[in-house]
């Protein structure tokens, strides 16, 4: 564990209230987000019970409920219930700039990381391959609902198309509780923002107490009321008692997940709290770009989903991820000094005072020719002990590259510039004498994406003695 | 009778006992190392029932739904004289079962056959009739049984016989001997949820072993009982049963050891104060006072037994307990294994602040080791907030 966040950690429990781990924030905040909650039966992800939605604290969430989440057609027309309104909501941002673009992007907030994989996993994968057409025929909308729904559920790392709150706060504090409790939306919201009079582990221990937040619901409630509620509407013998007990329903299902419905937008006000981080908006501008392509490929009628993915697109989007998860850290810490300070501490930053600087300074290549290198030399603030000829990079100016030399007994470090600071016009973006700076290992990307994967790597190879019959 | 009992009888006194299972033998390979936990499970110990008096709330019970799918999944897989069971054997564990001769060794099955049997003795005879039946497997292959439901065998935890019962036992004509198991949870697109998985794996090892220990008590190698074993699960959303082989044998093997340090335990018990043991469990409708004396006494029974507070924590029924004891105590292993590694020797969090601030001088190496790192935090913590450049 980082040196940094563990002795956060030890901070958190100390003072029993969470610490921040960043001082920006780095996820994008719609101005109008859908919060979605909701219950699946238990030991069944298929048998939608009830989802919870809207845009806006004030108003009312809306709901839908099955009485008998195992009877498929009951399911599917609550499923288009919340469809047309899901559509409705998406249908908001497909308003296109004059190059093809969507002016905003939709934002979907879930309380925890099993509600998303239960809405894209589960109901999208379920849903969006279903007949409108022939044999027990579903309403059109709930299809198509579904290709949106599996949109959102292939996120990657540093998108925001889908905000997981318990993932976001998680990455934004640090509490002084075991990792597998800040799962929970609410007993980490106790940490980070307890109620008045009350300490981090007290108010954890309050949230903790309060209904589950999803997709899986209070056992003992499904054994005390649910269980008993489905039962009598079974046995209503009228359409008018059917709808008072499915109104009784949902009010007990209300109750069940509107703690959860405003611990997310509880979140959001947290997230809101901090400033946005200065990289939020080109990762914005990238969601955009990919929810353009989405609703193109919809009105298209293009967007396929696979259940289960080519070797070749897995070995793509194992890529993508790893581009994805190094740029998301290195503009993090770019962006926030508490960041970069975590990267210090882990030893790959190097942090310091810079006390020469020898613009002028020129050694031979390996072909023998003169070449400027200028020469900075910095007392670190803390130990740096990466070897000679590690590259780093200034991070206020990732631009310019420089190497370790070999250190003398001096504890001092030495560091050349290879690129981006050593010709007549670039010179002076070199630090100056006295200068607090941090070399990190993040320099600017290269612009040119590597190429795609055309043939499967080893690594994607498939076992052709497995059997793989069902699966299909 | 208190008397003449072993060390873990005598701990655990008059509260109440639950016969352990499969799932709970596994769970020793979830906990390792947590002598809290290892004791009470060699004891015996209902930890649904202590938990629940201990924290005042009700432990979760299991949801009816839940309960309801699992039976009628495995209804379904195992109707039809298991038809689909057979049919994924000879798939997936490549068996050649030419004729199937099967029998249920239930207690629902037995007990027309032998009428008045019940309870420990219905175990016994099942446990006897499943030897009886493995015999025949092994010396008669032609004319025995070859697949067996509900098959009951014995595991030996720490002096305490555990009765397991197994879904499916598959015998193979060349003479091997498989374990099916039935679970409903999903596998979709070729993926089961992986922490169901291993819990189903560690499960499944219990029995393996068991059915080892077994053959071996009959004279066969031990290794007729096979290690890769066969789990049948729903595909997808639907009732349609699919199976995945896995071999088990690391599991096997780990639970092996796990089981010889079991006896052990009593030496936990030789440095507890003589006398320390559970309270009775207050009867139904006991007065608040009664549930919290109670409560107190059953805290004060667990506090000499060093519990070893980790991640995995969390499904443990003693969980709310052990967590406040360690935020009692200050103890690092509250945050978790990553930041309780990291502070190594130091387990005190007021300690490890005091290193980290300077504030305090390390004494050993190892603190010396823990200060410098976390030392190495502190100053970063101060570098962000004095303005990084």
């Amino acid at each position: 564990m980082n040196a940094l966040h563990t002795y956060q950690a030890l901070v958190a429990a100390a003072e029993r209230r969470a610490v921040a781990k960043t001082t920006r924030c780095h996820v994008h905040l719609s101005a109008r987000p859908l919060v979605l909650v909701g219950y699946h039966l238990a030991g069944d992800p298929g048998a939608l019970l009830a989802l919870m939605w809207g845009t806006t604290r004030e108003e009312e969430p809306r709901c839908i409920v099955v009485p008998e989440p195992r009877n498929r057609d009951l399911r599917f027309d609550a499923l288009a219930a919340f469809a047309t309104e899901f559509l409705a909501y998406l249908s908001e941002f497909e308003h296109r700039d004059e190059a093809g673009m969507c002016l905003d992007a939709p934002q979907l907030v879930v309380p925890n990381a099993a509600t998303a994989d239960w809405l894209g996993g589960i109901v999208g994968r379920f849903t969006r391959n279903l007949r409108a057409d022939g044999d027990g025929p579903v309403p059109p909308s709930v299809p198509l609902a579904g290709k949106h729904l599996s949109f959102f559920g292939g996120f990657m790392p540093g998108s925001s198309l889908v905000l997981v709150a318990t993932d976001a706060l998680t990455a934004h504090w640090q509490t002084g509780q075991l990792p597998s409790e800040d799962l929970n939306l609410a007993a980490l919201l106790g940490w980070i923002d307890p109620p008045v009079g009350m300490d981090g582990p007290e108010a954890a221990r309050d949230g903790e107490a309060s209904p589950p937040a999803g997709p899986d619901s209070d056992p003992n409630w499904d054994a005390d009321v649910l269980a008993g509620l489905i039962q009598e509407w079974h046995a209503a013998d009228s359409e008018a008692s059917q709808a008072a007990i499915r109104r009784e329903l949902e009010d007990e299902i209300r109750e069940q997940l509107s703690p959860a419905w405003v611990d997310c937008w509880r979140a959001l006000d947290r997230l809101n709290s901090l400033p946005a981080a200065n990289h939020l908006s080109s990762r914005w501008q990238s969601d955009r770009r990919v929810w353009s392509n989405h609703c193109r490929r919809i009105a298209e009628g293009r967007a396929y989903f696979r259940n289960i993915p080519t070797p070749v697109q897995d070995a793509t989007s194992l890529r993508v991820l790893e581009a994805r998860t190094e740029g998301l850290q290195r503009e993090m810490a770019w962006d926030d000094p508490l960041v970069m300070a975590a990267v210090v501490a882990s030893g790959e930053a190097l942090a310091g005072r810079v006390i020469a600087v020898d613009p002028d300074r020129r050694t031979r290549n390996v072909n023998g020719r003169a070449v400027r290198r200028p020469l900075i030399t910095i007392e670190p603030t803390l130990e740096f002990t990466r070897p000679t000829g590690t590259t780093l990079f200034l991070s206020t100016n990732p631009g310019i590259a420089l190497e370790v030399l070999p250190s003398d007994a001096s504890g001092l470090i030495q560091a050349e510039v290879l690129t981006g600071a050593n010709v007549s016009t670039t010179i002076g973006r070199l630090p100056s004498l006295g200068d607090e700076v941090v070399l990190s290992p993040y320099g600017t990307p290269e612009f040119y994406q590597r190429s795609n994967v055309e043939d499967i790597p080893w690594t994607h190879q498939q076992n052709f003695e497995d059997d793989s019959q069902e699966s299909q | 009778m208190i008397n003449m009992a072993g060390p873990f009888e005598r701990f655990r006194g008059e509260f109440p006992r639950q016969p352990l299972n499969a799932r709970r033998v596994a769970s020793a390979l979830e906990a390792p190392g947590c002598q809290r936990r290892t004791v009470l499970d060699a004891a015996a110990v209902d930890l649904d029932k202590l938990g629940s008096l201990i924290s005042g709330t009700p432990r979760d019970r299991q949801s009816p739904f839940a309960i309801t799918r699992g039976i009628q999944f495995e209804q379904q897989v195992v109707d039809n004289g298991m038809a689909e069971i057979v049919s994924l054997a000879r798939r997936h564990l490549g068996l050649e079962i030419p004729e199937v001769r099967q029998r249920d060794l239930s207690a629902s099955a037995l007990r027309e056959a032998y009428p008045g049997v019940t309870g420990a003795q219905m175990n016994e005879l099942r446990a006897r009739l499943t030897r009886q039946r493995l015999e025949e497997m092994l010396t008669d292959p032609a004319g025995a049984y070859n697949l067996i439901r509900h098959a009951m065998t014995r595991l030996d935890f720490g002096g305490e016989t555990v009765y397991l019962e197994q879904d499916v036992l598959a015998f193979a004509v060349d003479g091997r001997i498989y374990v099916v198991e039935i679970k409903s949870f999903p596998r979709i697109d070729g993926r089961a949820d992986p922490t169901k998985a291993s819990a189903t794996v560690r499960q499944t090892a219990v029995y393996v072993l068991s059915l080892q220990r077994l053959a071996a008590q009959i004279g066969a190698p031990p290794d007729v009982v096979y290690t890769t074993t066969m789990i049948v699960l729903p595909v997808n959303l639907s009732f349609r049963p699919t199976a995945v082989t896995v071999d088990i044998d690391m599991y096997v093997r780990r639970l092996r050891r796990q089981l010889a340090l079991v006896p052990q335990a009593a030496e936990i018990l030789d440095v507890v104060p003589v006398g320390t043991r559970l309270p009775a469990h207050p009867a139904n409708g006991a007065g608040a006072d009664e549930i919290a004396a109670a409560a107190m006494a059953a805290r004060g029974a667990l506090a000499p037994l060093p519990p070893r507070f980790t991640d995995g924590c969390v499904s443990c029924p003693l969980f709310q307990h052990c967590r406040d004891e360690a935020e009692l105590h200050h103890s690092t292993a509250r945050l978790g294994s990553a930041v309780a590694g990291a502070c190594g020797s130091v387990t005190d969090i007021t300690v490890a602040l005091d290193l980290a601030d300077s504030r305090r001088a390390p004494v050993t190496a190892s603190e010396a080791a823990v200060a410098s790192i976390l030392a190495r935090g502190a100053a970063a913590a101060r570098l962000a907030v004095g303005g990084l450049a």
